[in-house]
C-alpha cells in the first residue's frame, strides 16, 4: 500500500488484523476472515488482499498457457463454473487470498470469465492467469477472425489474444508478467521469474 | 497497491495522492498535472478510492439508469473517423441502411406495452435526406408516445445539419426543437485535442464546433451530455486536456448533465491494429473523470462500452450511473463490443444492488422515477461455509 489514503481505508474497515495475522504466518480463522470481508468496502478489501499477494508472492504474474494447472492444497483456479461475477468474484478472491494458505496462488481463467475481469483482480489478490493465448504458428481460420482479434463467438470470454497483449494487460495492472507453458506444468517445473520469457518480448 | 509504473508512461510531476486529497478537501479545483498525476499513479485503487469518496458526497449509494431505446436510424456517413465501424459511406454499400420514418416508429410502436421513457437517436451524417426527415421522425415518435423524452443527434450531427441546410446552430436546435427534440446526446467528442482529433476524426465538427453547438443548446435551455472516446492513440495528457476543456464549458453554459467516457473497441474499424483499453483503464478513467470534472454532476459507465462487469465494478470508481436498458445498440455491437444488446430493468436492477448501491431508475433528467429497495446483504456479498482450518474458503454468491 503504497498510499496513506488506502492504509487509512484498510485500516478503518478493519483489515489490518488480518494482514498482521498473515505476516506473522498464521492464517487467520476462517470465521474472522468472512465476517470482516463481508462487511468491508470492496476496494479496502482489495487493497489488503493485494497487500497480502505482494509480501507473500511478491509482483510477478505467471500467465499459464493454453489452460490452468490442476487445483491443489496450494494452488486455486476460479474459473467458469463460478457463479460470482462482477464485485461478488473480486470479493471472493479477495477473501481467498486473506483467508487462504500463506502463498496460496490464485490462478483466474481469463477463457472463461473475460479479460478485463482477469485484470482487476490481479489487484484483489489473485496471483495467476490462465486461458488461451494466440501462438504466432497457430493463425485461426480466416472466418473466426473479427478485426485484428480473432473470435471463436460472440462471447468475449472465448477471445484469443496474443502474448504481448495479455503481457501489456498485466504490466498496466502494475504487475510483471512471466508467461509458464505447458510442458513446464506437465513437468511439475517451477519457472523462476529470471528465467522465465519477458512477455512482450516474445510476439 | 505498489506496482511497477507501466514502462510505457513517462514519470514527472508526481503529485501525491495525499496532495490532491488534499486539494480536494479545500475546495480546490485540480490542475492539470493532478490529472495526469491520477492516471499515471500506480496505486490505481487508491485513486479509485478517492473517486468513490467524491461519489458518495455528491450521490450517497444511488446509482442511475433509465428505461431508454437506442435507435440509429441511417449507418450513412461522409464522415471517415478511423474509429468507426458503423458507418458506410453511401446507400448501396453493403450494409448501408437507412430506416423508412414508419419502421422507425414501428421501433416505438412494438413497446409499447413497456414503453422507454427515453429514445436516443445517434446517426451517420447522411448527405442526401432532406431536413424534414428527421423534423417528421420527431414528430412521429411523439404522437405516439407524447411525453417521451427525445435525446437526439450529437453536435457532430447539428454541425452537419447547419452546413448542409444552410443554418445556424440555433436555427437548426430551434426547428428540431419545434419538431420534439427535447436534448442532446454526448457522442463526438472523441478527443478534442488537435494532435489526436486531426488523426481520427479530421472530416467532422471540430472540437471548438462540437463545443459550440452545446453552448448554443445550453443558451436555448437544453440539457445535454459529453463523451470522450478513450483507449486508442492518445495519450493520458490528452484526456486530461479533454476533461478540462469540458470543465471549462461547463462553467460557461452549465449544461452538461453527465460525462460518458467511452472505451475504443477496435474491431472492423481503421484502428483494428490497437488492442483498446483495458479493465483497469476502463476503471480509471472513470475515476479521473469524477475527480477532474467537478462541476458536472453525473459520470456513466455505459456498460455497452465496458461490459456489464466492469460497469458494476465502476460504481465503486466513481462512475453513479450505468445508462440504460437499452434496446438496438448497433454502433459498438459493429465494434466488436461482446456485451448483451440491451438489459432488462430487472437485470440493471440486480446488477446494482450486487454491487451494494441503490437502484435508481431516472427520467432523463436526472428525476427520480422509482427507488428500488436495497439488497438484503451488503455489496457482493458471499456467505461463506465453515470448513475445516487450512482449507480454501468456499463461498457461495
Amino acid at each position: 500500500m503504497t498510499s496513506t489514503i488506502v492504509a487509512q481505508l484498510v485500516e478503518r474497515e478493519g483489515l489490518l488484523p488480518l494482514l498482521a495475522s498473515r505476516e506473522r504466518g498464521v492464517v487467520p480463522r476462517e470465521s474472522e476472515v468472512a465476517d470482516v470481508v463481508a462487511r468491508a468496502q470492496i476496494l479496502a478489501v482489495g487493497a489488503a488482499a493485494d497487500a497480502a499477494r505482494r509480501r507473500e508472492c511478491g509482483d510477478e504474474t505467471r500467465i499459464h498457457i493454453p489452460t490452468a494447472p490442476p487445483a491443489t492444497d496450494a494452488l486455486v483456479v476460479i474459473g467458469g463454473d463460478t457463479v460470482a461475477r462482477g464485485t461478488a468474484l473480486l470479493r471472493r478472491i479477495a477473501l481467498l487470498r486473506l483467508g487462504g494458505p500463506i502463498g496460496l496462488r490464485i490462478v483466474v481463467d481469463f477463457g472463461a470469465l473475460g479479460l478485463e475481469i482477469a485484470q482487476v483482480a490481479l489487484s484483489f489478490g489473485a496471483t495467476d492467469l490462465a486461458g488461451p493465448i494466440l501462438s504466432r504458428r497457430a493463425t485461426p481460420e480466416p472466418q473466426l477472425r473479427q478485426g485484428s482479434l480473432p473470435i471463436l463467438d460472440r462471447d468475449d470470454s472465448k477471445k484469443l489474444v496474443k502474448r504481448r497483449e495479455i503481457a501489456a494487460y498485466v504490466e498496466r495492472a502494475g504487475f510483471r508478467p512471466v508467461f509458464v507453458t505447458a510442458e513446464a506444468q506437465s513437468d511439475g517445473r517451477s519457472v523462476p521469474p529470471e528465467s522465465a520469457p519477458r512477455a512482450h518480448a516474445d510476439s | 497497491m505498489a506496482g511497477a509504473c507501466p514502462p510505457n508512461l513517462r514519470r514527472g510531476h508526481m503529485q501525491t495522492l495525499e496532495s490532491i486529497a488534499a486539494k480536494m478537501a479545500h475546495g480546490e479545483r485540480l490542475s492539470f498535472d493532478d490529472g495526469v498525476a491520477l492516471f499515471r499513479h500506480p496505486d490505481w485503487v487508491a485513486v479509485g478510492q478517492l473517486a468513490h469518496s467524491e461519489r458518495t458526497r455528491r450521490h450517497e449509494d444511488r446509482a442511475y439508469f433509465n428505461r431508454n431505446m437506442r435507435l440509429e436510424v441511417t449507418n450513412v456517413c461522409v464522415a471517415s473517423c478511423l474509429f468507426c465501424s458503423f458507418a458506410k459511406l453511401k446507400e448501396g454499400d453493403p450494409g448501408a441502411h437507412t430506416m423508412r420514418l414508419e419502421e422507425a416508429w414501428r421501433e416505438l410502436e412494438t413497446r409499447m406495452d413497456d414503453p422507454p421513457s427515453e429514445i436516443h437517436i445517434v446517426n451517420g451524417l447522411h448527405p442526401d435526406l432532406p431536413f424534414s426527415y428527421y423534423e417528421k421522425l420527431l414528430r412521429g415518435f411523439k404522437r405516439i408516445k407524447p411525453d417521451v423524452v427525445l435525446k437526439c443527434f450529437t453536435a457532430v450531427e447539428i454541425h452537419f445539419f447547419a452546413e448542409l441546410y444552410k443554418m445556424t446552430y440555433e436555427e437548426v436546435l430551434s426547428k428540431l426543437r419545434a419538431a420534439g427534440l427535447d436534448c442532446l446526446p454526448g457522442g463526438g467528442a472523441e478527443i478534442f485535442h488537435p494532435e489526436v482529433r486531426t488523426r481520427i476524426a479530421n472530416d467532422k465538427a471540430t472540437a471548438d464546433q462540437y463545443l459550440e453547438v452545446h453552448d448554443v443548446a445550453h443558451r436555448l435551455g437544453m440539457k445535454t451530455n459529453t463523451t470522450m472516446l478513450y483507449g486508442h492513440i492518445e495519450t493520458f495528457e490528452h484526456r486530461v486536456d479533454h476533461m478540462l476543456r469540458v470543465r471549462e464549458q461547463q462553467d460557461k453554459s452549465g449544461g452538461f448533465q453527465a460525462f460518458i467516457p467511452l472505451a475504443f473497441h477496435p474491431d472492423g474499424n481503421g484502428m483494428k491494429n490497437l488492442p483498446g483499453p483495458t479493465g483497469v483503464d476502463d476503471l480509471r478513467t472513470l475515476a479521473v473523470s469524477r475527480l477532474m470534472l467537478d462541476n458536472v454532476d453525473h459520470i456513466k459507465a455505459y456498460w455497452v462500452s465496458s461490459t456489464p462487469k466492469v460497469a458494476q465494478i465502476a460504481l465503486r470508481f466513481g462512475a453513479d450511473d450505468v445508462d440504460g436498458t437499452i434496446v438496438h445498440e448497433t454502433i459498438y455491437h459493429a465494434a466488436g463490443s461482446t456485451s448483451p444488446q440491451g438489459l432488462t430493468r430487472d437485470m440493471l436492477v440486480r446488477m446494482i444492488r450486487e454491487a451494494g448501491f441503490l437502484p435508481v431508475e431516472r427520467d432523463s433528467y436526472y428525476g427520480i422515477v422509482h427507488e428500488f429497495a436495497r439488497a438484503a446483504l451488503p455489496e457482493g456479498a458471499v456467505k461463506v461455509r465453515d470448513r475445516k482450518a487450512n482449507k480454501h474458503l468456499e463461498v457461495i454468491s
